[in-house]
């Protein structure tokens, strides 16, 4: 790993994030949802812990998942990146690059959209260690499937279906309204179920086990896109 | 570094091509053996620079040259590079800019990359004599930073503007391409069409219409703007016959129409070429002890 390169794809990509308005909107989309949400019932009743989920969920999937995905699906597309890999070492700097950008703007959609909703107790430490675990999930997951695809058309074939299972996982509820149902006893095991666990103060050390687990699970996806591609070059 | 020529041709040959830090090659290749060649270069840990760049098309100018300055981690220093190479305009994305622009991120990248061998494929093709200008001025610098420069030309009139002394791939081999200065002989015919084979037919060219004669691989090329046509005879006879007619040999395997020719353009001290006056602006090359000579025969034509 070189700190130079690394630091020369944040910069570089930062500016590109800035400059790309499909990247940049995704940033705002969970804002704009914030700002809706606040207006649901006069602004007065506190939002329930399932919209905040969703809140995160979407700042997961459109910003953390997506903008990685893009990026890294556009560089192969463009084949910019093959003047630049002489060494395979340097894919790893690359993808530490970009994913330092996608963690910041990640991380300031995050804030602004909870600071707009402000709820009570939302940054205790078990939900910052869960949102962690969750923002590691995505974004491996973005990268893993960003490697793989060829054109930055392709990745919307991923987004729409990822960002429904795993970015509205609780609206299950209201197509499947048996609570004994097999596919809600699925989705229970969903990292958002985790995390409004967490939030409902009703967690224990298991739902730390199940997210750690998903982030394990997308980390391997990574090694594995990682070694697909540097099979088929 | 090495590269073994039957990795380009795929013919069993026990040569390599020897590419030497600080030296400059510049080689004829037929335009199929572009690609293998490409790979075999970066395989063996070259950089190769191919046609048009693909860049970032959202950034400009000066983020890209900041970005890989810092890739590569270069002492050379961003403002500089940009007064250098007279890049006009830093400020609008790479999308907006003209071809002839974002050729000349490509002449910077191989000044800041780190490859110690750096390969350029056809890279006249589409390009302005400014940026040939600017291609030699990025060679200079590459072998004074010791780095090694390969251009592969599909056209012989390119390759002949890097440098005068220029190989060619054939099947099993790299061979020099004879440049020795043939004299001319004087031979007056009064005529005013030469006979020319195509396929089955016999086509009678007017001579005034040639722009200029090329040999390659045993055979003599007529070149008339439009159309390229076998004539049957070797460029020595084609300089008896035509010679009369204000036909010059500039170069061992080329003669130009002293008539058709515009301008003669010195890319370096021993490299020259002449531009013909037609659409494309076609470069022939021109031999460095033919240099006084032609300017003398247009002078008096």
């Amino acid at each position: 790993m070189n700190i130079t390169r690394v630091m020369a794809i944040f910069e570089k990509d930062l500016k590109e994030f800035m400059k790309n308005m499909m990247l940049f909107t995704s940033v705002m989309i969970p804002i704009i949802m914030a700002l809706f949400f606040t207006r649901i019932g006069g602004g007065q009743a506190e939002l329930p812990p399932e919209m905040l989920v969703i809140v995160v969920g979407v700042v997961f999937t459109a910003v953390s998942f997506s903008a990685v995905m893009t990026m890294i699906a556009e560089e192969n597309e463009k084949d910019t990146l093959r003047g630049l890999l002489q060494s395979p070492a340097t894919i790893i700097d690359i993808i530490l690059g970009k994913s330092m950008v996608v963690g910041l703007m990640t991380i300031i959609s995050l804030v602004a959209s909870i600071l707009i909703i402000s709820p009570d107790n939302y940054w205790t430490l078990e939900n910052i260690i869960s949102l962690i675990l969750m923002g590691f999930f995505f974004l491996c997951m973005g990268i893993g499937i960003g490697l793989i695809v060829n054109s930055v058309a392709t990745t919307s074939v991923y987004l729409i279906p990822i960002m429904f299972i795993f970015g509205f996982t609780p609206y299950i509820e209201m197509i499947i309204t048996d609570p004994d149902h097999i596919a809600i006893k699925i989705a229970e095991y969903f990292p958002l179920y985790q995390n409004l666990n967490i939030l409902n103060g009703e967690s224990g050390a298991m739902e730390f086990v199940i997210l750690a687990a998903w982030a394990a699970a997308s980390f391997l996806l990574v090694l594995w896109a990682f070694n697909k591609r540097k099979n088929d070059e | 570094m090495d590269i073994e020529i039957q990795n380009i041709t795929g013919q069993p040959s026990d040569n390599k091509i020897n590419i030497t830090s600080a030296e400059c090659l510049s080689v004829q290749m037929p335009y199929e053996r572009l690609e293998a060649f490409s790979a075999a270069f970066e395989s063996a840990g070259g950089h190769v620079f191919t046609g048009a760049p693909i860049y970032y098309k959202r950034l400009n100018l000066k983020v890209h040259i900041e970005y890989l300055r810092k890739w590569y981690n270069s002492p050379l220093k961003t403002g500089d590079l940009i007064q250098q190479f007279k890049l006009e305009d830093v400020i609008s994305r790479m999308s907006k800019l003209n071809e002839k622009e974002t050729q000349k991120l490509n002449y910077i990248h191989a000044l800041l990359s780190d490859s110690q061998h750096i390969a350029f494929i056809d890279p006249f093709l589409n390009t302005v004599n400014d940026n040939i200008h600017l291609f030699h001025k990025m060679k200079a610098q590459l072998l004074n930073q010791g780095k090694s420069l390969f251009v592969a030309a599909s056209r012989l009139e390119d390759a002949l503007i890097v440098q005068p002394g220029v190989m060619r791939l054939n099947g099993q081999s790299l061979e020099l391409v004879e440049t020795a200065d043939n004299a001319d002989d004087d031979s007056s015919l009064n005529i005013s069409k030469i006979k020319v084979k195509a396929h089955d037919k016999t086509i009678f060219v007017t001579i005034e219409d040639i722009e200029y004669l090329e040999s390659m691989d045993g055979k003599v090329y007529i070149n008339l703007g439009s159309q390229k046509l076998v004539m049957e005879t070797t460029l020595q006879g084609a300089v008896d016959q035509l010679a009369p007619h204000g036909f010059y040999r500039c170069h061992r395997s080329y003669i130009v129409n002293l008539h058709k020719v515009k301008e003669i353009i010195t890319w370096s001290k021993n490299t020259y070429s002449v531009i013909v006056d037609n659409p494309e602006k076609s470069r022939i090359p021109l031999s460095r002890a033919k240099f006084n000579e032609i300017q003398d025969k247009l002078l008096k034509l």
